[in-house]
């Protein structure tokens, strides 16, 4: 695993940060509210493909086909981006891409930065890095902006201020801007742009993301709806691209096919507003553009991923339709996760690309319903993938020793018959000594007493199914002979 | 430079790629993926999706009428300073005269800073996409990206045989060496941020006109 993890003061405390997420009413109202919608929204669209299954599969091919020969096509991506005009740099660590970054802004002589949203930046703490140098940097998509006034993380992949509310924002919005408070989304949005735009005239260097990279032509496609993508790379002398190497596609054509599948997937669109291919630095004659366009390649834990058994986790283009589709993430946000990358995405990647021993709850928080494989645009197994986590954690002796005695058990009751009846028939008495009405409110001690502070429990039933079965059969047959066929 | 040398950071990617035994074929055939057959209408498609995300749009049969649908246009944004993009696109040179003539200010298309200054900025197309309702535009020669992006109303001029049917056929098309910037532009600049709430005009124009000629 990498050595490199996030800057985090303490070690995640998952449990202390879901149950602080639960007893958040107001959070847990918020992020069902949200995540329903652009899950309804995404459900909505996808049929716009005809055979929606037929085109992820495709871009599971494709991707499956490029990680596979990743190395050939890192080398066209690299060579084609020279060609452009545009310089190349590799970062195996969060340190690396951090330092890549503000050196090339000491080199041009940059002060201040603009920057449009990039998930990777969050990854390597770039801001940051780049505050801490002496650099003014500015996030210019409309939620990240909210979230560094805030001095906050983002809670979601694609809209990342999903956890505050409008008053939230107008108080913030009145407190740092100096302005009258108003909870009115399109005011509070003209605000911003009037800020912002100062801020995109006056930067030397702009900061991106990127969506995808194609091998063939050396472009790169990076998507916004609000625009500040366009700005950031139109109007500062000098470009900057950050991406994990995993982001490489080998044609053009690939790239005509994710376009079809992600904003569909993300928030239910057709296509995002907008759609920036930027292939180099400006050419010569061109009246506008960067003077300077640099690519960094962040390794940082991926080659690694790649040679392993989670390799297809790869093929993420973060939509964030499995976090919509979560019933974990939807009560619990993005923030409970400890991770910049949350939800069952998350759950799969964190523990890669940092370490299993400081991640190891996460892969226990999924019910394991696969909702998030059925909503995914890329097909990657996310359960399987956690259930695998899952043993791993068991063979590195991190489950707990009650966890361990409790399987063990689990499984003897489940192999003998008499164990199981015979631990039936005791738990039953066991209950009952606890249960009103038909249901235990509360448990004193063990994983039931986890189970009832939050739910009830119901009552084992009198007589087991299996004994039940017999009669239930024979009366069901009768009806089914009875039924004219 | 701070970083790994390319060797160095290949050879990782190298053992984790020989690590891998599966072998699959990139596909060439990705008519899957296709949403709109060729012998679709493609022109009637796009005017329904660029009206479905909120651009609005109009045919016209010839250059007079586009001339008068941007004057009209122009007069209902209440446009004082317009930015006309140097490129060649239909009737250019005609609705340069006529707003000269009603004494409209025409800006500096070679001037950075006058571009934020625009209240309507006009361009051609390089394409378009029925697909996604989408019009993409390309930077390169005397073509300002800002004039598309900059000013709070932008009006296309898309020649009906720009149009599209698919997203494939527009990647597809022969492109002889890609310029800097391209992008597809397939509604207002919007976001949803705040509580998932649409607000229409964030960094790039809250009104987008498309007008289709022949």
């Amino acid at each position: 695993m990498n050595p490199s993890g996030p800057h985090q003061a303490a070690k995640p405390d998952f449990k202390r940060s879901v149950a602080s997420a639960l007893a958040n009413a107001h959070l847990g109202a918020a992020m069902d509210t949200a995540t329903r919608r652009q899950d309804t929204a995404r459900r909505a669209m996808m049929p716009e493909l005809g055979d929606p299954l037929a085109v992820r599969n495709l871009g599971a091919q494709i991707k499956n086909h490029t990680l596979q020969h990743l190395d050939r096509y890192v080398e066209q991506l690299v060579e084609n981006v020279r060609k452009n005009g545009g310089v190349v740099h590799f970062a195996e660590t969060a340190e690396d891409a951090c330092q890549i970054v503000a050196d090339i802004a000491r080199e041009a002589g940059v002060q201040r930065i603009v920057k449009s949203k990039s998930m990777v930046s969050e990854e390597v703490h770039l801001n940051e890095a780049l505050i801490d140098a002496g650099f003014e940097v500015t996030e210019t998509d409309l939620g990240e902006y909210i979230l560094q006034l805030a001095d906050e993380r983002p809670s979601h992949i694609v809209t990342p201020v999903l956890h505050r509310t409008r008053e939230d924002i107008g108080r913030l919005f009145a407190d740092k801007l100096g302005m009258e408070y108003t909870e009115d989304p399109p005011t509070l949005t003209a605000v911003a742009r009037a800020v912002l735009r100062e801020k995109f005239k006056s930067a030397d260097m702009g900061i991106t993301g990127v969506n995808f990279a194609v091998a063939e032509t050396g472009t790169l496609a990076i998507v916004t709806n609000e625009g500040n993508g366009r700005m950031c790379t139109s109007v500062p002398r000098v470009v900057v691209s950050l991406m994990g190497v995993e982001k490489i596609v080998p044609r053009l054509i690939d790239l005509a096919v994710y376009l079809k599948l992600l904003a569909k997937s993300a928030t239910g669109q057709r296509i995002t507003c907008y759609t920036n291919l930027l292939t180099g630095p400006r050419r010569a004659g061109d009246v506008d553009g960067p003077e300077a366009f640099h690519l960094v390649l962040l390794d940082r834990g991926r080659s690694e991923v790649l040679g392993g058994d989670y390799w297809e986790a790869l093929r993420c283009i973060r939509c964030g339709a499995c976090l919509n589709a979560c019933p974990v993430y939807r009560k619990i946000g993005g923030h409970a996760y400890e991770s910049v990358y949350p939800g069952p995405i998350g759950k799969v990647i964190t523990p890669l690309l940092n370490s299993l021993a400081d991640y190891k709850d996460l892969p226990q928080a999924s019910s394991l319903c696969e909702a998030c494989y059925e909503a995914c645009p890329q097909r990657i197994n996310l359960p399987a993938m956690l259930l695998r986590l899952r043993d791993e954690l068991r063979h590195g002796g991190y489950a707990p020793l009650s966890w361990r005695i409790g399987f063990k058990g689990w499984r003897l009751g489940m192999q003998s018959h008499g164990f199981y009846s015979w631990g039936a028939a005791l738990g039953r008495i066991f209950m009952r000594l606890l249960a009103k009405d038909g249901w235990v409110r509360r448990m004193p001690a063990g994983p039931g007493a986890v189970w009832t502070r939050y739910r009830d429990l119901p009552l084992l039933a009198k007589r087991p199914f299996h004994k039940r079965w017999p009669a239930l059969k024979a009366e069901l047959d009768r009806k089914r002979r009875e039924e004219p066929s | 430079m701070a970083g790994v040398t390319q060797e160095t950071f290949l050879a990782r990617i190298r053992n984790a790629v020989a690590a891998r035994r599966e072998n699959e074929a990139l596909p060439t055939d990705l008519a899957a993926a296709r949403v709109v057959p060729p012998s679709a209408d493609a022109i009637a498609l796009f005017m329904k999706r660029v009206t479905d995300s909120a651009m609005s749009v109009a045919r016209v049969g010839d250059e007079a009428a586009l001339v008068e649908k941007v004057v009209a246009i122009i007069a209902e944004v209440n446009a004082k300073r317009v930015l006309i993009a140097p490129e060649s696109f239909p009737a250019r040179a005609q609705i340069v005269a006529k707003l000269r003539e009603q004494s409209l200010e025409l800006l500096d298309p070679g001037d950075k800073r006058q571009a934020f200054e625009a209240d309507v900025g006009i361009t051609g197309v390089a394409s378009a996409v029925a697909e996604t309702g989408s019009i993409h535009m390309t930077s390169g020669g005397p073509r300002r990206r800002l004039a598309s992006l900059a000013a709070p109303c932008h009006i296309a001029i898309v020649r009906a045989d720009q149009i599209l049917a698919d997203l494939l056929d527009w990647a597809a098309r022969p492109c002889d060496g890609r310029p800097a910037c391209e992008v597809l532009v397939s509604g207002p600049s919007k976001t949803a941020d705040i509580e998932l709430a649409l607000v229409i005009g964030v960094h790039g124009p809250r009104a987008e006109h498309i007008l289709i000629v022949g």
